[in-house]
């Protein structure tokens, strides 16, 4: 039997013990903090993450190769999951991921999209460190990084290689920075992509709500992003260069050797819009044509070819009238100072109508506005009143393209004259496939050429809705470019294409090229192909102009070696097998390609994993934030009228017009007297 | 010259009083027109009604707001156009009808300050009022907050909720204002509704006693 006192110490012991297993049990609930931020209106904010990214580009014959780097810095207390939605150029071919946390290299694996998915979740849910890059459309990626610990910094290196852009005897690169908010038609067919679905399902109409929320919370928060941005340029084109210069941005440029040049960006806030980097060759001649091949162990040899065929190719002996159709959309989101570069483009445009050319302007948002039923002659009337309908459009509502589509395409040929429909439109849709296939279907003997507004334009959709409409992308990316990039594109409306361009070897068999079929040639472009050559030394290119047939020949022999032609090949091949057929026919075919090559398509992904674990698993996602496009707001409606002002002042004119009228009348009277 | 100056007055009154008035009698007689295309359209809730033959637009819903005497018929597509005829529901926004259609987003109707919405500078929080959806459902919200913002500001269409918006100030003297008054409303729950609806003075008594 135990004594009193000691009865008592142990009831007491016992109170101390469960109190303390209590506070422990209190405690390690605590050491999981939930840290919640609210905006100043009350709505919860997700825990922010810092970003930086470089983009170091090394330039070689026509072949830029690009290394991206993402350094994703958690400041929050606690663990947490990054994504973020980023922009690379349209052609681009990403063929590489690493994934660096500290000293250790992770190389990213390529796999089949939902395999990538599934390692990625059951990774996260582990409490592993990992990396996912994903393709979302053709020139949008998302990079999901699993468990950055507090305080920690996870680098996402991506590398692609993109053919350069040359036209008109200009090279150019184009580094987007941010996305302009993608605008879901609401009668449009959704994307058919699963991942898509389940990355944006929270908005099937109306703007895509997490590019959405990202763009307002930017701007909500003033001019300064969120994060930093540089880009350094290497450029060994083999040619001596003049006019380097960068349309939007600062930069340093060096010229350290003969042939060799170097760009570096110099600027802080340079993330709210395209960076676009052009330069010509100092001899144009010198630029005429240009063969790379790469010869691989196994006996398979791929090369690119480009060829700027001379100008008299595109003569014609007889001009033919034309209908030129002008479609502007007048949607939200080309409010401001897209609106305002539109409206120029297509002053002047009007301005180079010849009197035998007959035009209509259409502009669009949710409803289709005409400004005539038919064509109209263009006289001085017809003229003047269409600057009136220019003047009075206005930037509201979605972005239909499809019915506006539908108001120009019909399917029609025409006899003795040739019609032109030039769209302009910063094209922020997101179910560009269904668009595709519409303009495939209807285009007829019509050719679409799309002109790109704004400081961040969705040049994928464009430049492949040229593609299928036969005819160019034109990109004007501020005021200053309008009146150029007009007259450019309207020497290539006055000029006839070369059409049914096709490749083969000396003895006609056809060869393995892509992109196929060859989009028509306009006046001041090249051919840009790639082909797998294997034994084939000397190519022959055939195609229709106005004069007649034109063929020319090219040799393999003299080219220079050139490094990852086969990826540009293999991302041809899934561009044009994409374009023109629909996808689930092709899924298995572009999943292989990509497989093979290496390369990130629609149906596969990257993913690397760290396989030691992190103390606390991550509870929330962090999205970085891209910038708001320069000039871009989605403005709430502006509803001030003046009216009662006006009546107001018009009551006090009237009333002074009538004082001095009786005033007049009584001196008059007194005059009398 | 003092001959000039009277006749310069004179034109100058009548065209800004002309102005004015044209302005006023446009959204007013408006109004007419697109009341009785809502009556159309509450007939066949799935077509597009157009206010007149030529309209571009079309009728989509009907506020009512007892407390100010205010009965407007809403139109889709807040463009410039739009409002000169009626209040507009903003389509980048959320689609109206609220959480009861599963629209997690916020549903925007703006008008004009100096016509169809000037009454929402006398507004109050805790005043009610419907909003008629063309399949005939009839709403009843709740004023719940009344704001000026920013014309950038459009975090708050992640809410959900129906969103009034005009421009601030009122009787501005200058034009293009950046501000605007927004005025947020909740849809009340059916049961309040029901009760509502069953008590003999409805609507206009509520506003007083709920706040």
């Amino acid at each position: 039997m135990l004594s009193n006192p000691t009865k008592m110490l142990t009831k007491v012991s016992i109170f101390i013990f469960l109190v303390s297993v209590l506070l422990v049990s209190f405690n390690s609930h605590a050491q999981s903090p939930k840290l919640e931020l609210f905006d100043s209106g009350g709505a919860p904010l997700a825990p922010a993450i810092i970003l930086k990214s470089d983009a170091n580009m090394t330039l070689t014959g026509l072949i830029n190769h690009v290394v991206v780097k993402q350094t994703y810095q958690n400041e929050n207390p606690f663990a947490v999951n990054a994504r973020y939605v980023f922009p690379l150029p349209d052609e681009s071919a990403v063929h590489a991921m690493t994934m660096h946390i500290g000293d250790r290299v992770i190389k990213g694996q390529i796999d089949k999209k939902v395999e990538a998915e599934k390692k990625y979740h059951a990774a996260k849910k582990a409490g592993k460190q990992a990396a996912l890059v994903r393709q979302q459309r053709a020139n949008m990626f998302i990079t999901n990084v699993a468990n950055i610990g507090p305080g920690e910094q996870v680098v996402v290196e991506l590398e692609y290689q993109e053919i350069i852009d040359y036209s008109g005897g200009t090279f150019a690169i184009r580094f987007p920075t941010t996305i302009t908010p993608r605008y879901h038609a609401i009668s449009g067919e959704v994307e058919q992509s699963n991942t898509e679905r389940t990355a944006f399902n929270s908005a099937p109409n109306g703007w895509l709500s997490p590019v959405y929320s990202i763009q307002s919370a930017a701007q909500s928060h003033g001019d300064t992003p969120n994060s930093k941005f540089s880009l350094n340029i290497n450029i060994d084109v083999g040619l001596e260069l003049v006019d380097i210069n960068s349309k939007f941005h600062n930069v340093d440029i060096h010229n350290p050797a003969f042939g060799q040049y170097t760009v570096a960006l110099n600027e802080q806030n340079a993330i709210n819009r395209d960076f676009v980097l052009e330069f010509k060759p100092l001899q144009k001649e010198s630029a005429q044509a240009a063969f790379f091949t790469q010869q691989f162990e196994n006996g398979d040899r791929y090369g690119l070819a480009m060829l700027m065929p001379p100008g008299d190719h595109f003569v014609q002996t007889q001009r033919l009238p034309r209908e030129m159709v002008f479609v502007v959309d007048t949607s939200g989101s080309m409010h401001g100072q897209s609106m305002e570069q539109a409206k120029k483009a297509l002053f002047y445009a009007l301005s180079l109508l010849d009197s035998d050319d007959s035009f209509n302007i259409i502009g669009f948002d949710n409803v289709v506005t005409p400004m005539s039923d038919k064509p109209l002659i263009a006289s001085d009337f017809n003229l003047r009143r269409a600057e009136r309908f220019i003047y009075s459009l206005e930037a509201d509502g979605g972005t239909e393209i499809q019915g506006a589509l539908n108001a120009v395409l019909d399917g029609s040929s025409f006899e003795g004259f040739v019609r032109q429909v030039v769209f302009l439109t910063d094209g922020s849709v997101s179910n560009e496939d269904a668009l595709f296939k519409n303009i495939q279907r209807k285009l007829g003997d019509s050719r679409l050429f799309t002109v790109g507004i704004g400081s961040a334009p969705n040049s994928f959709f464009m430049r492949r809705a040229a593609d299928i409409g036969k005819g160019s992308f034109t990109f004007i990316g501020s005021k200053n470019e309008v009146q150029p990039k007009m007259q450019q594109l309207f020497d290539k409306l006055a000029h006839p294409a070369i059409t049914n361009l096709a490749l083969s070897d000396e003895s006609g068999n056809s060869l393995d090229f892509w992109p196929s079929p060859l989009p028509d040639l306009y006046f001041g472009e090249p051919i840009m192909v790639a082909i797998k050559l294997d034994k084939t030394n000397n190519v022959v290119l055939a195609g229709q102009t106005a004069q007649g047939p034109l063929s020319i020949k090219l040799s393999a022999q003299n080219s220079a070696n050139a490094k990852g032609i086969d990826k540009l090949w293999a991302r041809q091949k899934i561009k044009s097998l994409l374009l023109y057929n629909e996808q689930n026919e092709v899924k298995d075919e572009v999943q292989s390609l990509a497989l093979a090559h290496q390369l990130l398509s629609p149906f596969t992904a990257f993913i690397a994993i760290e396989h030691t674990q992190i103390k606390d698993v991550a509870k929330q996602t962090a999205l970085a934030k891209n910038t708001a496009p320069q000039g871009l707001a989605m403005r709430l409606p502006q509803t001030d009228g003046q009216s009662r002002l006006h009546i107001l002042l018009g009551c006090i004119l009237l009333l002074s017009c009538g004082a001095l009228k009786i005033n007049r009348g009584l001196n008059l009277s007194k005059e009398h007297k | 010259m003092k001959k000039w100056l009277s006749t310069g007055l004179l034109i100058a009154g009548l065209g800004l009083f002309g102005h004015g008035v044209y302005m006023q009698a446009k959204a007013w007689l408006a109004q007419v027109l697109i009341e009785q295309a809502w009556q159309e359209a509450l007939k066949s809730p799935s077509a597009k009604v157009k206010p007149w033959f030529y309209a571009d637009n079309f009728v989509t819903a009907q506020l009512n707001w007892p407390k100010h005497n205010k009965t407007l018929t809403v139109l889709a597509g807040a463009s410039g156009r739009n409002l000169a005829f009626a209040p507009s529901q903003f389509l980048p926004a959320g689609e109206l009808g609220g959480k009861a259609h599963g629209n997690p987003k916020g549903a925007l109707i703006a008008g004009h300050n100096d016509t169809h919405f000037a009454f929402l500078q006398h507004a109050k929080v805790g005043e009610m009022f419907t909003l008629q959806l063309q399949s005939a459902e009839i709403q009843v919200y709740k004023v719940t907050g009344i704001e000026v913002i920013h014309q950038s500001q459009h975090e708050f269409l992640q809410k959900s909720g129906l969103y009034l918006l005009t421009c601030y100030p009122f009787d501005s003297l200058a034009a293009g204002t950046d501000l605007r008054l927004l005025v947020s409303a909740e849809l009340m729950p059916d049961k309040v509704v029901s009760a509502l609806i069953s008590s003999p003075d409805s609507l206009s008594g509520i506003s007083t006693t709920s706040s």
